[in-house]
């Protein structure tokens, strides 16, 4: 018996250390002196389900598509500016409803086949015919595409838009190739001009991808690029101690000592773009009592708030908008935290309860925070703690039944990104908000190509919104990265969507 | 016995029907929808109405399990909502995955449970047969995601011996494997002992040992082989289990197996594949379960012949005269 069990655990331990794996080979290539490691792990907590960019719109999804394809535009954060990628001038007609650019001559897909301005044409209008989360970007603002020579197009909208371009910027308005699409409708469209080729993508596990040695634009020393979905927050960062990635994308906020702790790694912390606010309904019920959304502002203890619903690891937000985001303003200030002021409201008000709901752990917490705050001046706040789904179809504009909920947006760069959280049908607008001066102004800044003026409009959406209280901002998350020392290249953004096309990895 | 196997095998026809029934229904019933999950909470009134029409959700529920069923009945598994791709292609990607983890899972119970339930029952009320029993119940306490993160800890940060998490060829089965086996091993070491403790007392092993049989001989051929049958049965259901997706231990070790698939698209609400993933591991349950009925036949005689025709008949004639 005991040979058994002895024979049993050497097995084990044999197999482990013959098969014991790690990051895979590391053979390095040389750059001047600096070597940098062959194969590169980013590890995320999101699964990649596609290699389409015209088929979904979010963070993991477009991690990839940066690497993989290329949009007409980019969007430089740091330096607030558009830069050309596969365009290499645009210009605005006088009305602004025509947009044209000048393209790359020299951008060939990874197929092999040239880069004209008919792909242009294709994909656009396949993004428009997709019915995606993509095609809500497209479908009612673009009108249709002009090809005016093989590197000249033309774009024409509906109706004037100056943040047209950074739409072009998104990854989902990358292009690309029709024959590519034509010859594999799965597979097809995983070709882009850009600096990685997908060669294997396995739902629920990776995407890996080669170097595109035809890449038009500068190359990086890295020859592979693995994008790992880990699920487990602290499986990532082991992952990340061991060596096996290179890159972890949110460790736990209590986890983050280790990667202090350890010399080989390095925890980066970006300033956010999504806040998480306060929405009330304002369509109906106590959210459409404005003293009892008045009371409510003056009596919260914010500082509480992020501390229990984000473990303090959140900035004090004055305004809902988004702090990377075009027409960001805070001037009016903060609401004091004045009990008797606070009183003074909810006496005026015909309603004593109200009702918020949620759907995670961290805005549960932040409720109950809100829920004791209020207690101390005599409103009732009830709890609704939803499944995900649930919420949203609650919560949706043209049937919202929800008096109040907890809501965290990621704000885009652009100005008209606001038109998500104010605009009359959008289902983002959880207060559900129909004041027509807000709906003018949003149509006006969507026009406006004078700065001051256009920053001045979004200003007041964000005064009247402070003076009305129909959202009260709670916090910006905080958003981390665990790295090996040696990573850089990437960049880091606000809204997640770093671009990992240039990533390094030093030896 | 072929026919026992042929009706076992058309009986999984009334279980699919009703699985899929019902998986259907109540991702219906659930709150959220495809839709939403395509276009997103921006999409306009025009898009959503399209892709209504599309899935066929401007219809009834019933309408839409008909035309699953149909498309079933033609050996269509159908196509996911979200990545477009065949379903059973999906599947078929995430099953070996799973199957190597559930078998891994099987040898450590296995291998851990039999020799201690032997040793339990043997060394009944000794010191050995408490600690045992004792490890038995650290097994079955153990929550999984712990012992899973304390292994990964131990053997893949500090010792480096295993990768983390993910299916990178054999090693990265043994920590997930060690993991389920030991909740499955705590189990089994228990019906082992129970079974083993019924057997030993039995006249017949006492008979042979007065033949001279030797000790080790008595209990693993004589008594282990009539004790076999309850175990078999506990191994049978706990294949199933892992062959059905370990979903917390498949989530600790980033495993890409058909729990996480399950888990992932009910999320996301995509009723194709949910729906076959379970109505394939349906199958293969029922499956399993019909190689341990006939797995009996080879470890106790008595039972073949009653699979027989032979044997259902005197069966009958023993019933009659009675």
């Amino acid at each position: 018996m005991k040979k058994l069990l002895v024979s049993l655990i050497c097995v084990f331990l044999i197999c482990g250390f013959v098969f014991a794996g790690g990051s895979g080979e590391q053979k390095s290539a040389s750059a001047g002196e600096i070597k940098y490691k062959d194969s590169v792990v980013c590890a995320d907590g999101s699964q990649i389900t596609t290699g389409d960019p015209q088929a979904i719109n979010n963070l993991q999804h477009n991690r990839l598509f940066k690497c993989s394809h290329n949009t007409l535009v980019s969007y430089n954060t740091a330096e607030a500016k558009y830069e050309p990628e596969l365009a290499t001038s645009w210009e605005w007609s006088p009305d602004l409803l025509t947009l044209t650019l000048k393209l790359r001559d020299d951008v060939t897909f990874q197929n092999g086949e040239k880069f004209t301005a008919k792909d242009v044409e294709y994909s656009y209008k396949r993004i428009m015919e997709m019915n995606s989360t993509a095609s809500s970007k497209f479908v009612g603002v673009l009108d249709h595409v002009e090809v005016v020579d093989d590197y000249t197009v033309k774009l024409v909208l509906v109706k004037p838009n100056v943040d047209w371009l950074d739409t072009l910027a998104l990854p989902l308005a990358s292009i690309v190739n029709q024959k590519a699409i034509e010859a594999d409708e799965l597979k097809g469209p995983w070709i882009g001009t850009g600096m990685w080729i997908i060669t294997d993508l396995e739902e629920g596990d990776f995407v890996h991808m080669v170097k595109n040695d035809n890449y038009w634009g500068e190359k990086t020393e890295t020859r592979e690029l693995t994008l790992r979905y880990i699920s487990e927050s602290s499986a990532r960062l082991i992952a990340l101690q061991n060596g096996e990635v290179d890159v972890c994308i949110g460790p736990a906020s209590t986890e983050k000592s280790y990667v202090l702790e350890d010399p080989n790694l390095e925890l980066i912390e970006i300033p956010s773009a999504t806040c998480c606010y306060f929405a009330f309904n304002t369509s109906k019920g106590p959210g459409s009592d404005e003293n009892l959304r008045l009371a409510l502002a003056h009596c919260i203890n914010y500082d509480d708030v992020i501390l229990g619903a984000s473990s303090g690891e959140g900035t004090r937000a004055i305004t809902n908008w988004g702090p990377i985001t075009y027409g960001y303003y805070d001037g009016f200030g903060d609401y004091t935290y004045d009990l008797e002021l606070a009183k003074q409201y909810l006496a005026k008000s015909a309603y004593k309860t109200l009702t918020i709901s949620v759907k995670d752990s961290a805005r549960l917490r932040a409720a109950q925070i809100i829920q004791a705050n209020a207690k101390e001046i005599g409103l009732t706040i009830n709890i609704e703690e939803l499944e995900a789904a649930a919420l949203t179809a609650k919560s949706a504009f043209k049937t919202a039944e929800h008096e109040s909920m907890i809501y965290t947006l990621g704000w885009n760069s652009y100005g008209d990104d606001a038109s998500r959280a104010y605009g009359k049908g959008s289902n983002t607008n959880k207060a559900t908000l129909s004041d027509d001066r807000v709906m003018e102004l949003l149509e006006l800044g969507r026009s406006c190509t004078d700065d001051t003026q256009r920053k001045q409009y979004y200003a007041e959406i964000q005064t009247l919104n402070h003076e009305h209280a129909w959202y009260l901002p709670l916090f910006y998350t905080e958003l981390s990265v665990a790295i090996n020392k040696g990573v850089s290249g990437v960049i880091w953004e606000g809204h997640q969507s770093h671009d990992y096309s240039r990533i390094e990895v030093s030896l | 016995m072929h026919r026992y196997v042929i009706k076992r095998i058309l009986l999984l026809i009334p279980v699919i029907i009703g699985v899929s029934f019902m998986i259907y229904f109540i991702m219906d019933l659930a709150p959220g929808d495809i839709i939403t999950q395509l276009v997103g909470e921006d999409a306009s009134e025009e898009q959503i109405m399209a892709l209504k029409h599309q899935y066929g959700y401007d219809r009834s529920v019933f309408y839409r399990y008909g035309k699953y069923m149909l498309g079933l009945l033609h050996g269509d598994l159908g196509t996911s909502y979200i990545t477009k791709k065949p379903v059973w292609d999906m599947y078929i990607t995430r099953l070996p995955k799973t199957f190597w983890l559930a078998v891994g899972a099987s040898v450590v119970a296995i291998g851990l449970s039999i020799p201690l339930g032997i040793v339990s029952a043997v060394k009944s009320g000794s010191l050995i047969d408490n600690s045992c029993m004792v490890l038995a119940l650290l097994g079955l306490s153990m929550p999984n995601f712990w012992l899973g993160l304390l292994l990964i800890i131990e053997f893949s940060l500090n010792l480096g011996w295993v990768p983390s998490g993910g299916f990178r060829g054999f090693s990265s089965v043994i920590l997930p494997a060690i993991t389920i086996g030991t909740g499955h091993m705590a189990v089994m070491t228990r019906t082992t002992r129970s079974s083993m403790i019924d057997v030993i007392r039995q006249d017949y092993l006492r008979t042979a040992r007065a033949k001279g049989v030797s000790e080790r001989k008595v209990i693993t051929k004589h008594a282990f082989r009539n004790a076999f049958i309850p175990i078999l049965t506990i191994i049978g259901g706990q294949l199933c289990a892992g062959i059905g997706g370990a979903v917390i231990t498949e989530s600790v070790f980033s495993w890409p197996g058909v729990g996480r698939l399950i888990i992932d698209y009910v999320h996301q609400c995509d009723v194709p594949v949910v729906t076959d993933a379970i109505i394939m591991t349906t199958i293969i349950t029922g499956v399993i379960h019909l190689a341990v009925d006939l797995l009996y036949a080879v470890v106790d005689p008595r039972i073949k012949g009653k699979y027989s025709r032979k044997g259902i008949r005197r069966v009958r004639v023993k019933k009659e005269a009675a």
